[in-house]
């Protein structure tokens, strides 16, 4: 009872000490201004692709449709009115939008041409592009999207008109009535992740700018631990943990990368459970907690590779960019797995959906134990 | 005040105590005792090895070999009864900064048991009381070397391990030091100090010279001429 | 002036005797960040040289329409350059998905075109291993929401016209016309680019994504890079300032040599990073639009125009690290500016994915008119304001720099 009293009283101290570290704090801190700034962003009009909506007509009814139908609809494009096509080219040109949709006149009749004809040869839509690309390419998708049910409606028309009931009048209410009566709705997809839990099967409503949000606090948490470990690496090279015995560094090591982790881990989970993406809190609080001892595990072996502060200090830029790029934060890449394998943050986001990497979380601590005590022994020889 | 938690302790016998970094040999067989209620101090020139030899001794670097025997009990390698009995203070200030007097105190102290030093225990006679709210950054040197000194004497060590004690303190600081270390040896602790300091070398029993990884014994008789000629 | 001299002499000479750990470490994150550059320029491709995202497909293939439909996709739609569909088992496909081989697998159920036939639809499963729900999963719900409109659109067609054969006694003609019908809308679904007109007006005077990305990259390389600055410029006392200035070499002198030095030693590592990449891209072939017919080292005399960049950055630093007085304080500080401010300017994502608040605030913070100072460096256009505010910056920055260590001569 003793000992577990003074260990307590150990963390209380520790603890209280790093509190006081303003730079500490300071990481701290940027969790709950970086879920705040995130979704006060994402609540404002914002979009991977600013296009200019133009009508060469705007008392064109079908064109003014499509646009009204677009701008309600936005998703992840943002969508501004343009009123004449030079202005659309100048606006081009000047990088103010990434392409000018132009909704040329009589677009019903167009239509109707384009889909009689076969194919016709006039197109219905001039898009202007200063270059093309993939994002562009998928934004061409999106308008066709909206832009089909007028074309399905039409292709149906001539077909019955001009192909099965050639030369029969035909009403355009029949037409309409028999094309509405199945009237299929709902999505022909659902999403789902590999290997899910029993507490979602389903992939969040997300905005893209909230999206990489959970990616970028694990990567504050493991910072924490890098800090953390820093910390004692400068505690050492000051002399203030000279008392204690070598055996029992270790442990106290470990302590301290737990404790600052411990923090960052609790301020992640609440920030995670304010800013809507949390699922239950025993699978957050299972990974959370399997993600700080990989993370634990992990900075002892840097501790051990660096040695000194200002090596580990100087490994932080690319550690932190590699996580960034091969962790799935931004994007999910292919590729380099060997290495994706090797940091914690890959785990922690991958198993969020995919049970199996908790699992490969287990392996890893023991994996990563089990190496810093043969470093021990061979470097304390 | 009780100081040893042992009493009847006769002799603390360091033996062949050895030290290699690279190809440097920095402590070669290093033997000698300490008597219950003695001090034994350590001279020599920067970087000659002292405070390493503290070190080891102190279980915070491991030796290449040798013994620190108490009652036949190797304390290099008994930890536990090493913590029980050896209390050391190393070079510089091994504080927690961001903390009070209080706090750092708490690391080694129960709170009652604290509370009784303070008021009329070892740490009042360091004079800890009077700072005992002020965070160790806003510490002078002194106040800083004498609660490292408050530190290392909670478990009631029965040796005390202490490098270079009073550098860089003024003279009231010194003083107080020395009264404490004094009503310690009088009290049946064993001392082992490095030292650079002339008050301090009076305070010792017997003395000995650390030169390129031997120690000597020497016989201080207040002539420092002689002393550095030797160094 | 003499004494600013030999402390300026004395500071180049402690900065290069670190300079050969610090160009190492400069390659590390060269490494990292020409990786990076790699896959966000290697997403943007497009057409045969694009990598091509792998979904693997699940479930019963036997149906003559949808065996039809997946051909048609593989072989015939323009997402073929982009897209590679796999039929697999579905533990071939989880499999792969856990090994990175997949990017997702999607799972036709059972019966699948019956129900569509009957109106009855049942729902495909698109399976996603995805960590992180990211800008992928995003992008795939908008195109799924693309897919599904096409889908059902067209059967309410074809419903409809079944519908109508039905009530006009026409039943003999009626897997005819459905045929006809459905080839009809797939062919107009394959070539779905006619409906419209594409009008490449070309970059022009105008950044292209490549050379947003390269400037972008190189601002966050730079800011990044000051992390190296740490056990030059942190001090843990002010005990040589002191000195210094009692023999009459003020805050000012001092922080400017010091300044002055760590610049040397900024551009060095950037010049000799430069020279390694105008060789590697020479020698892959790597080119960017804006440098499109043009000789010479070309990222060499982009650098040297950048200069001003790296000294208002480096200016930037040297505050940062004046304010504090612990190595791990301040490179996380440091570090958490780098990150703060590369993310705000458009380092991470295009400024043009972020709200007009954000790009309006991007326009002030010094990181941000860096970034547009490239840009216009990049485009060869004359950027004279961009400039002065960027030296403004960087003469505060120096001042802030200045009092700081005025502040702690003064202490004690």
């Amino acid at each position: 009872m003793g000992r577990m009293r003074r260990l307590l009283v150990w963390y209380y101290l520790l603890s209280k000490r790093l509190m006081k570290k303003y730079s500490f704090f300071l990481l701290l801190c940027a969790v709950p201004i970086l879920v705040l700034a995130m979704k006060t962003v994402s609540r404002q009009e914002s979009g991977m692709l600013t296009i200019l909506l133009c009508q060469e007509d705007k008392e064109d009814k079908l064109s003014s449709k499509i646009v009204s139908d677009l701008v309600e609809n936005r998703g992840v494009l943002r969508y501004i009115l343009g009123s004449s096509i030079e202005e659309a080219y100048e606006i081009v040109r000047e990088g103010k939008a990434d392409a000018a949709w132009i909704f040329k006149e009589q677009m019903q009749d167009r239509l109707d041409t384009y889909t009689a004809d076969n194919l016709s040869e006039e197109p219905l839509i001039s898009i202007v592009e200063r270059e093309d690309n993939v994002p562009l390419q998928l934004s061409r998708e999106k308008l066709y999207g909206a832009l089909y049910s007028y074309i399905s409606y039409s292709l149906y028309q001539n077909f019955i008109r001009n192909d099965l009931m050639k030369g029969i009048e035909i009403t355009e209410e029949e037409l309409e009535r028999d094309y509405r009566a199945t009237d299929v709705e709902g999505s022909l997809f659902r999403f789902a992740f590999v290997n899910p839990t029993e507490s979602t099967e389903e992939a969040e409503e997300l905005n893209y700018l909230t999206a990489p949000l959970r990616g970028m606090l694990a990567l504050i948490v493991i910072l924490c631990g890098i800090a953390s470990t820093m910390y004692y690496l400068q505690d050492e090279e000051m002399g203030i943990i000279s008392w204690l015995p070598a055996a029992k560094r270790q442990l106290f090591i470990y302590g301290y990368q737990v404790t600052a982790m411990l923090y960052a881990g609790t301020a992640v989970l609440l920030a995670l459970y304010f800013s809507g993406i949390f699922m239950t809190w025993k699978k957050e609080l299972l990974l959370m907690g399997g993600y700080i001892l990989m993370s634990a595990g992990f900075c002892n072996l840097l501790r051990r590779l660096c040695r000194t502060l200002k090596r580990m200090g100087a490994c932080i830029p690319f550690l932190m960019m590699g996580m960034f790029v091969l962790c799935p934060v931004f994007f999910a890449i292919r590729g380099f797995r060997l290495i994706q394998y090797l940091l914690p943050p890959f785990y922690y986001l991958s198993g969020v959906h995919n049970a199996a990497f908790f699992y490969g979380m287990i392996f890893y601590c023991a994996a990563a134990y089990f190496i810093d005590v043969l470093l021990c022994k061979i470097m304390d020889r | 005040m009780t100081y040893c938690h042992i009493i009847g302790t006769k002799m603390i016998e360091i033996s062949n105590i050895q030290k290699k970094y690279k190809k440097k040999m920095v402590l070669q067989d290093i033997s000698f005792t300490i008597q219950e209620g003695s001090c034994v101090g350590i001279l020599g020139c920067n970087g000659c090895g002292k405070s390493t030899l503290l070190s080891i001794l102190a279980g915070v670097q491991r030796g290449d070999e040798g013994e620190f025997l108490w009652q036949g009990k190797n304390l290099l390698q008994d930890t536990k009864l090493r913590a029980q009995l050896v209390g050391y203070v190393p070079q510089g200030s091994p504080l927690l900064e961001e903390l009070t007097a209080w706090d750092n105190l708490l690391l080694w102290y129960d709170r009652g048991e604290l509370k009784k030093e303070l008021s009329d225990g070892v740490l009042s006679m360091l004079g800890i009381d009077e700072f005992i709210k002020t965070p160790v950054r806003k510490m002078s040197g002194g106040m800083k070397k004498r609660l490292s000194i408050g530190c290392s004497v909670a478990r009631q060590p029965s040796v005390l391990l202490l490098d270079e004690a009073s550098a860089a303190l003024d003279l009231i600081c010194k003083e107080r030091i020395y009264n404490y270390l004094k009503d310690f040896k009088a009290h049946g602790g064993c001392i082992l100090l490095t030292t650079h300091d002339v008050q301090e070398l009076e305070l010792c029993d017997k003395w000995y010279i650390l030169k390129e990884g031997h120690l000597m014994p020497y016989n201080y008789d207040g002539n420092v001429h002689r002393l550095v000629g030797i160094l | 002036m003499e004494n600013f001299l030999i402390y300026l002499w004395i500071q180049l000479k402690r900065m290069g005797k670190t300079f050969p750990s610090i160009l190492l470490m400069t390659l590390l994150l060269t490494g990292s960040m020409v990786l990076l550059a790699h896959l966000l320029l290697e997403t943007d491709a497009s057409g045969e040289e694009k990598q091509k995202v792998e979904i693997g497909l699940v479930g019963d293939l036997s149906d003559s329409y949808l065996g039809f439909g997946i051909y048609a996709i593989k072989n015939m739609d323009s997402s073929r350059f982009a897209v590679e569909f796999q039929p697999m088992t579905e533990k071939e496909a989880i499999a792969g998905l856990n090994a990175g081989e997949l990017s997702a697998y999607v799972s036709i159920p059972d019966g699948f075109m019956d129900s569509i036939a009957w109106g009855e639809n049942k729902q495909i499963t698109y399976v996603t291993s995805s960590g992180s729900v990211g800008l992928g999963t995003i992008i795939m719900n908008e195109l799924a929401e693309t897919i599904s409109s096409l889908l059902t659109e067209s059967q309410n067609a074809i419903y409809g016209m079944r519908k109508f054969v039905k009530e006009n006694n026409m039943q003999d003609r009626l897997g005819k016309a459905t045929d006809d019908m459905n080839l009809r809308y797939i062919n107009f679904i394959l070539n779905r680019a006619s409906l419209y007109e594409l009008k490449i007006i070309g970059v022009s005077n105008q950044l292209s994504m490549m050379g947003y990305y390269v400037c972008s990259i190189i601002l966050f390389f730079l800011l990044l890079w000051g992390i190296n600055g740490a056990s030059l410029l942190i001090r843990k006392d002010a005990a040589l300032p002191r000195l210094l200035a009692a023999r009459g070499q003020g805050a000012a002198c001092q922080v400017f040599g010091e300044y002055l030095a760590y610049l040397a030693l900024m551009l060095a590592s950037l010049f000799c990073i430069a020279v390694i990449l105008e060789i590697g891209m020479k020698m892959t072939g790597f080119q960017i639009p804006e440098w499109k017919g043009k000789e010479g080292a070309v990222l060499l005399y982009f650098i040297i125009r950048i200069v001003p960049v790296a000294a208002m950055l480096s200016a930037f630093q040297l505050w940062l690290y004046e304010t504090v007085s612990g190595m791990v304080s301040g490179i996380l500080l440091q570090f958490l500016c780098s990150v703060c401010l590369g993310y705000l300017s458009g380092c991470f994502y295009p400024l043009y994915f972020f709200p007009e608040s954000i790009e309006k605030l991007a326009g002030v913070l010094p990181t941000g008119v860096a970034l547009k100072y490239m840009d216009s460096c990049l485009i060869s256009q004359t950027a004279l304001g961009k400039l002065a505010v960027i030296l403004l910056y960087l003469t505060f920055f120096l001042l802030l720099a200045v009092l700081v260590r005025k502040r702690k001569i003064g202490k004690g």
